[in-house]
């Protein structure tokens, strides 16, 4: 061994280094345990350091294995010219001095020739612990010569600090189960929050993967026929969305002869929006085709961390878990609905006057919410609600019927809120007989307080029921009498459009 | 990343070090394919000092692949041995590429 020095455990034990080292051990076991938990650092830093400080060296490196490599676990001490961090091997090298006496053959880096005296405790007494075993050294790892009496004071260290570090490492090892069940938790409760939402489901998806891979962002792509088109994404570069996904369009493919697997083969575009990685899985696995496409990205600067692939992996096919989930609720809302639109029209069918009724003010309702520049999926929940929207006219009975007319909008909301994933139904319903002005029912609710949806059903209505009672309207008369009751009964923006629709040549 | 190129040998050898990501990946692409075009056509690729493979470094070796079966050679990579590795796992691309255990075995064939 030329530069290099191997320390055996040592039968003596000073005994002021036995009582610093208890407090260490102290420490490793309570509150790096605590405070790990809470910031997610390792309770090893704190154990080397006191390492450091009583051996007297000034640099302390900590390695573990990593297949046939050792990974930096950590590093303390300022002048620390160690060598690189995969610098350091186990076995399989032929250029390399073998420094072991016991436990695991350990090699030093060829590196490590310009870098006389590094001083290393090697322990077979880490690798019995678990896949955390490791190799601790201690510098200076320059020209510092090491006396007999270092020598001799470092072996009864490498002795003494053996129940530490297994500690430190244990305790890291367990710090790790707890976020990773922590994180288990938290993605069942999310998931079993928002099961039929399946947008809102791979939102908080993509949320899980970047906030713990510590990605700047990702996205979520799902199929629609031959397309992959991005359903959500977070935090990505301006002009990301607009990019095509679908396989063979410029930024992913297909690998020949491995169904379903995609690969990144447009750098350009995505180096031109800053991009600086991007790791994308596509799922669920086993399908011919991605059914969903799960990336995260780093920027121009950033780094993606290697446990993301797996992790996108997971989730990926919790998100196709999702959107099954989700089909098979809308599914069953869609079958719901059809069945309360059913008992809508049997109402409208007994009386001449009020046939088609729900048809009748979901057509104009739609006009009316398309007028306003409502966004589709507004005005597809407005349609909705108006072709149900007296549903509860069915508890009416001949003998009471004003209270029955009071009690239908709150008796159809409950009625609709029965049906599953279709939760924002029932506010409308529930609101769609109040008055711009606060007169209204069954809440008194005032102006922007009634959901614009019902503000638009309430206009609707208010056109529908007018023509029932007198088919062929005068246009002015029926004008004025909406204008009348803007501000009053309607909301004015709703009762404009409304007019605007009538005045349409 | 460092790229190293040895076109002495045949297969010749490219030995990677570092992380082949978007920013990486075109750089490993121009040297191999330039290598290729110019060599014998078969090429190992050495990846076992690599740290992290993403979609596009992924990419980028199936491109490489088909160049050289395009060519009659073969592309034969060293996998990297730490969690880098998975790429190929998770892909499903483990038998798509020709992966072995390091170079020498590579260089008998």
């Amino acid at each position: 061994m030329k530069n290099v020095t191997a320390i055996d455990t040592a039968p003596h034990i000073p005994r002021s280094a036995r009582h610093r080292l208890r407090s260490i051990s102290a420490e490793a076991s309570v509150s790096p345990l605590l405070a790990a938990l809470g910031q997610g650092d390792t309770p090893l830093g704190p154990v080397l350091r006191q390492v450091g400080e009583l051996s007297g060296m000034p640099s302390v490196v900590f390695w573990k294995p990593d297949g046939r490599r050792l990974q930096l676990a950590h590093r303390h001490g300022d002048d620390l010219a160690t060598p690189e961090d995969n610098g350091m091997r186990l076995l399989g090298g032929t250029d390399q001095d073998d420094v072991s006496t016991q436990g695991i053959p350990l090699m030093v880096p060829a590196s490590a020739a310009a870098e006389p005296h590094v001083m290393t405790i090697h322990g077979s007494w880490f690798a019995a612990v678990g896949t955390g075993g490791g190799l601790l050294a201690l510098g200076p790892f320059g020209e510092r010569e090491l006396g007999r009496r270092d020598r001799r004071e470092l072996s009864a260290l490498a002795a003494l600090v053996d129940g530490p570090v297994r500690q430190a490492l244990r305790i890291g090892e367990l710090t790790a189960q707890v976020r990773s069940l922590k994180g288990e938790a938290e993605l069942h409760r999310r998931s079993l929050g928002s099961a039929t939402d399946d947008v809102t489901s791979l939102g908080l998806l993509l949320e899980l993967a970047t906030s713990t891979s510590g990605s700047i962002g990702g996205f979520v792509a799902v199929r629609e026929g031959d397309a992959l088109r991005i359903a959500v994404e977070r935090s990505a570069p301006d002009g990301f969305a607009a990019l095509d996904l679908t396989p063979g369009h410029g930024i992913l493919s297909v690998v020949p002869g491995v169904p379903g697997v995609l690969f990144v083969d447009g750098y350009q575009a995505l180096l031109d929006l800053g991009i600086g990685g991007l790791v994308a899985v596509g799922g669920p696995q086993h399908a011919e085709q991605p059914q969903i496409v799960m990336g995260l990205f780093s920027d121009a600067d950033g780094i993606l961390e290697p446990d993301c692939a797996p992790l996108l992996n997971t989730l990926v096919d919790v998100a196709a878990i999702v959107m099954t989930s989700a089909e098979v609720a809308r599914g069953t809302a869609a079958r719901h609905l059809a069945a309360l639109e059913a008992l809508c029209r049997a109402l409208d069918a007994r009386a001449h006057a009020t046939k088609h009724h729900h048809a009748r003010v979901a057509k104009t309702a739609a006009a009316i919410a398309v007028g306003l520049r409502l966004p589709a999926e507004r005005v597809a929940l407005v349609t909705q609600a108006a072709l149900i929207h007296d549903v509860g006219l069915i508890a009416a009975t001949s003998d009471a019927a004003i209270a029955a007319e009071f009690a239908h909008p709150a008796v159809g909301a409950d009625m609709a809120a029965l049906v599953p994933g279709a939760a924002e139904l029932a506010p409308v319903i529930r609101a769609h007989h109040e008055w711009w002005d606060g007169y209204g029912f069954p809440n008194g609710l005032l102006g922007e307080a009634i959901p614009v949806e019902a503000r638009v059903l309430a206009a609707a209505e208010f056109y529908v029921e007018t023509l029932q009672a007198d088919p062929v309207p005068d246009v002015a008369v029926l004008v004025g009498e909406i204008q009348s009751r803007a501000g009053g009964q309607l909301d004015p923006a709703c009762a404009q459009q409304l007019i605007d629709i009538i005045q349409e040549p | 990343m460092q790229i190293t190129v040895s076109t002495e040998t045949d297969p010749m050898v490219t030995a990677v070090v570092g992380r082949l990501d978007l920013r990486t990946a075109p750089e490993l692409r121009a040297q191999v394919t330039a290598a290729l075009a110019a060599g014998p056509g078969s090429m190992i690729v050495d990846l076992s000092d690599v740290e992290f493979i993403d979609s596009s470094g992924l990419g980028v070796l199936i491109g490489l692949h088909k160049q050289a079966d395009a060519q009659g050679g073969r592309l034969t990579i060293v996998p990297p041995m730490g969690s880098a590795r998975q790429i190929f796992a998770l892909t499903r691309t483990e038998s798509f590429f020709n992966l072995v255990p390091n170079q020498h075995p590579a260089l008998d064939r």
